[in-house]
């Protein structure tokens, strides 16, 4: 395998592209008051190129070659709305594009669908973005936090779940892929997401495609995927700085208060990006404090990251990025009961802390042939540990150390048949996964793929996508599995900024380490481990539309999906078959979640934005006719913002029906688990912009989260997060 | 005109579904609570071998237990001490909040789980006025009121199981 790496490098760094090349370049100004725009992304669609304007909001894209007449460049800012346009390479060299202000995001482009550029409206399935003006302005520092607005997804604590994919495993076996700039960061023991350990200041969006993923992205994205995008520095070198204090108001009832004192959550991000010439880079550090709402719930979190790409010359480019998070915090897991849900069980050992460490490092290698053909290496390792502070002989100590290593080589084509384009992607990948560990012993898992997708496009008739993966597990001691996942999908624009879509694809998850070789014993429960687990697996199949409009001088967006999800071989702890009180994790549970999702984004009378997107779902389980643990069926967002010069108020409802049935087994151990609600919580914003009066960006925002203090269990025995009043000063310079 | 009512509208909305406050302790006037103490004759001395006592649980049964004491709690016919009570002691206290009182509690009794299976159980002390170990006594809890009992655990002479 290795020799087989080398040789494909060295082709790849000998390459000489003969053929004759051209540039194209022009100019991005703001519509209203003509200013130049630095930073713009500009992209040409379908393939690799594309570059940023510099401060004088000039691009060049170099090295296309010269008998390309016609292109279709995505124009995108954030703050702007998108602009797509086809333009003539020879005729339209130096053209003026203008952007026009949208406080509200519409039209933003993707990569995560298809592994390649669109806008959003032209890809096949469902898919939500969440853009980093979202994220700073709300204070969000985790993960979860993020994801608890973005449509049709919610976060049961430690689990994300898209569409009702996942219930509540304390995170282990994650059915939803999560990617840093398209490399997998999934644990290599538990299979879970880690949502402390992301370099959350610098991503530039967050992409979450909905409904199985696995033709392209393989084990684990059953329910979809997060794809968070890094920024990219421009040629302006930027300081970006972030700084907040809050504190969690005292609580309603006198049983709840723990302390006399306020509790603190406080951090400070800060980051530096600039593109030199060849050498570009972004770095960053953050660290964090979180006294926590609840007694022994507290947390220190420290992160570094960066981002280092260099373009050997403009058909060659290598792209590396590493990210570091400790964490250290108490090990709460649920209430001493309703009565003292800020307190835990009785007899908690106090003392014990739980720490852990993440580190990542990817790399990624690319090189264009020719406008019509690039290809890449992918690699990278991701590696967490942790353990808490018991006693190493004590039955409560956990420990464990996994490693992933991770390969993927890719190539892209274009082509034309019949005068039509076909988009090949296509690629050889394998995840190979060395556990050692207290909890679990050592362990291997190893995975290899091939996978193929086609893209043929009749432009502004239709785009079909057929696409299918194999995945081979062939690790030691396990009977060996092949997964064939295929996807299909149809984008048809039916008038100007009206597009349908169809989709349908499987899914799949291999059992994680965890899954398989647990062997603990928790309060008096005996945990098994289980080397018959088969995959899990889902078939999805979805029919949307994307209505972009302007009315009465509003713009706007509708977004329409019906989907339906066959999930089989679900993977859930269960008792034993013989009888005894064993648990186990095993392939009991047949699915099926029907639902529709409605969005709607607009700037109503150039006054104010509202954004609401309401999904309803239907999640039962075909065993017991009952609807599946731990998945609500409504699920409400709503936004506005009311921008008012240079201050702008916004506000955020989230509404998400009570979870009807949990795990019977969790019930026994947790007192009050029936002493769940419907959660609705209110966050308010005032958002402070001083650009007007200093020289360089500065925002004051006063944000309070769940202002009017409603409780709720995000998960059985666990208060929500109660009320936080916060001050924010971010900025760059 | 038309703006301002859209936006009183889209913040009156979640303002109204909100205002009702979510979860809360319940009052007190309400709970009734049922505590009690374990004693154990000739105190730690007496305890078996540290092997066979993976937990020492109190257990309240609103009917009698007719097949299997884990079982009964699973169907949410008991209350219980979810974790173990200190183990290898003189004595130990529990309390449980009554949570749909008015109930009459059956069955009141000491366990023992002897091994890491969870249905390894066995009831080694029995609430009893009488004093004779074959006659559980029962009680009937009423809203608002606590209730002391005391439960005496002779590891050389151990109750009978309910079935």
């Amino acid at each position: 395998m290795s020799k087989f790496l080398v040789y494909i490098l060295i082709m790849l760094i000998s390459t000489i592209s003969l053929f004759a090349k051209q540039s194209f370049t022009g100019k991005v100004i703001d519509i209203s008051d003509k200013r130049e725009l630095p930073g713009v992304a500009v992209r040409i669609e379908n393939t690799q190129f594309g570059a940023f304007t510099n401060n004088k909001g000039i691009f060049i894209i170099k090295n296309l070659p010269d008998n390309l007449n016609r292109a279709n460049i995505i124009i995108s800012l954030i703050g702007y709305e998108t602009l797509k346009s086809e333009v003539d390479l020879s005729n339209d060299n130096n053209k003026e594009f203008s952007l026009k202000v949208q406080p509200l995001q519409t039209s933003e482009v993707v990569v995560s669908a298809n592994k390649k550029v669109q806008a959003i409206q032209d890809v096949p399935i469902s898919v939500a973005v969440i853009d980093k003006r979202v994220l700073i302005d709300r204070g969000i520092t985790r993960l979860d936090d993020a994801l608890e607005y973005v449509p049709g997804v919610e976060v049961n604590q430690d689990n994300a779940s898209i569409r009702g994919s996942s219930g509540f495993s304390f995170g282990v076996g994650s059915r939803v892929s999560l990617l840093i700039d398209g490399f997998p960061m999934v644990a290599g023991d538990n299979g879970d997401i880690k949502f402390d350990a992301l370099p959350i200041y610098n991503i530039d969006r967050i992409e979450v495609i909905k409904g199985a993923g696995s033709a392209l992205w393989g084990t684990g994205a059953i329910g979809g995927i997060i794809n968070l995008m890094i920024e990219e520095p421009t040629e302006v070198g930027v300081f970006k700085h972030r700084t907040f204090t809050g504190f969690y108001t005292k609580p309603r009832y006198e049983q709840w208060e723990f302390t006399e004192n306020l509790q603190f959550n406080s951090g400070v991000n800060l980051s530096y990006g600039q593109k030199i010439n060849a050498l570009s880079v972004v770095a960053s550090g953050s660290f964090y404090s979180d006294q926590g709402y609840r007694d022994y719930d507290n947390s220190l979190r420290y992160n570094l990251f960066s981002k280092v790409a260099y373009e050997f010359n403009s058909d060659t480019k290598l792209k590396l990025l590493f990210n570091g998070a400790l964490e250290d915090r108490a090990d709460w897991v649920y209430w001493n009961s309703l009565d003292s849900a800020t307190l835990p069980p009785t007899g908690t050992n106090r003392n014990i802390r739980i720490d852990s460490y993440k580190y990542s490092g990817f790399g990624e290698f690319s090189h264009s042939f020719d406008y019509n053909n690039y290809a890449l290496i992918k690699f990278g390792i991701f590696n967490t540990k942790y353990n808490n502070s018991f006693e190493v002989n004590s039955e409560e100590y956990r420990q464990s150390d996994a490693t992933s290593y991770y390969i993927d080589l890719q190539g892209v084509s274009n082509f034309d048949i019949y005068n039509r384009k076909i988009n090949l992607t296509y690629g050889l990948t394998q995840n190979y996964v060395d556990v050692k560990s207290f909890t679990y012993g050592n362990r291997n898992q190893h995975i290899v793929a091939a996978y193929a997708q086609a893209e043929y496009s009749l432009p502004n008739v239709f785009t079909l996508t057929l696409g299918s993966r194999l995945d081979r597990e062939i690790t030691k001691g396990i009977e060996s599995n092949i997964e064939f996942s295929p996807k299909v999908g149809i984008n048809i624009p039916l008038k100007d900024h009206f597009n349908l879509r169809a989709s349908f694809g499987r899914g799949f998850r291999v059992a994680s380490v965890a899954e398989r070789y647990s062997a603990i014993i928790l309060q008096g429960f005996e945990v098994v481990p289980n080397l018959e687990l088969e995959p899990e697996s889902s078939w999805s199949a979805e029919i949307g539309t994307n209505l972009q409009y302007e009315l009465f001088n509003s713009i706007g967006e509708i977004d329409f999906s019906i989907f339906h999800n066959e999930l089989e071989n679900l993977i859930e702890p269960s008792f034993a078959s013989d009888a005894t009180a064993r648990i186990q994790f095993q392939n009991v549970t047949k699915a099926r979640i029907q639902g529709i999702e409605l969005g709607l984004k607009t700037f109503l009378f150039n006054t104010f934005g509202i954004e609401s997107s309401l999904t309803l779902m239907n999640p039962i389980d075909l065993s017991t006719n009952k609807t599946l643990n731990y998945r609500s069926e409504v699920l409400w967002y709503s936004r506005l913002i009311l921008p008012y010069k240079f201050v702008e108020f916004q506000a955020d409802f989230r509404y998400k029906s009570r979870v009807d049935n949990i795990d019977i087994q969790l019930g026994l151990l947790v007192n009050d688990s029936d002493a769940r609600v419907d959660a609705k919580v209110v966050d308010l914003r005032l958002i402070f912009d001083l650009k007007e009066f200093t020289d360089s960006s500065l925002k004051f925002g006063l944000i309070a989260n769940n202002i009017f203090d409603y409780y709720y269990t995000e998960m059985v025995g666990n208060l929500a997060r109660t009320r936080l009043l916060t001050l924010q000063i971010s900025g760059e310079l | 005109m038309t703006k301002i009512i859209l936006i009183i509208f889209f913040l009156l909305i979640p303002i109204l579904e909100s205002c009702d406050g979510g979860l809360a302790p319940p009052p007190e006037s309400d709970k009734a609570f049922l505590n009690g103490t374990i004693r154990f004759v000739n105190g730690k001395d007496n305890w078996p071998v540290k092997d066979s006592v993976i937990a020492i649980r109190a257990a309240a049964f609103k009917k009698m237990p007719d097949q299997d004491i884990i079982l009964s709690i699973l169907n949410g016919d008991a209350y219980f001490t979810g974790e173990s009570l200190p183990l290898f002691v003189d004595s130990v206290n529990f309390n449980f909040e009554i949570k749909d009182a008015p109930i009459e509690l059956v069955y009141i009794v000491a366990v023992q789980q002897y091994s890491a299976d969870i249905l390894s159980q066995r009831v080694i002390g029995v609430y009893t006025l009488s004093g004779n170990k074959n006659q559980a006594s029962s009680i009937m809890i009423e809203n608002g009121k606590e209730y002391n009992i005391t439960i005496d655990v002779d590891f050389n002479d151990l109750p009978p199981m309910p079935f």
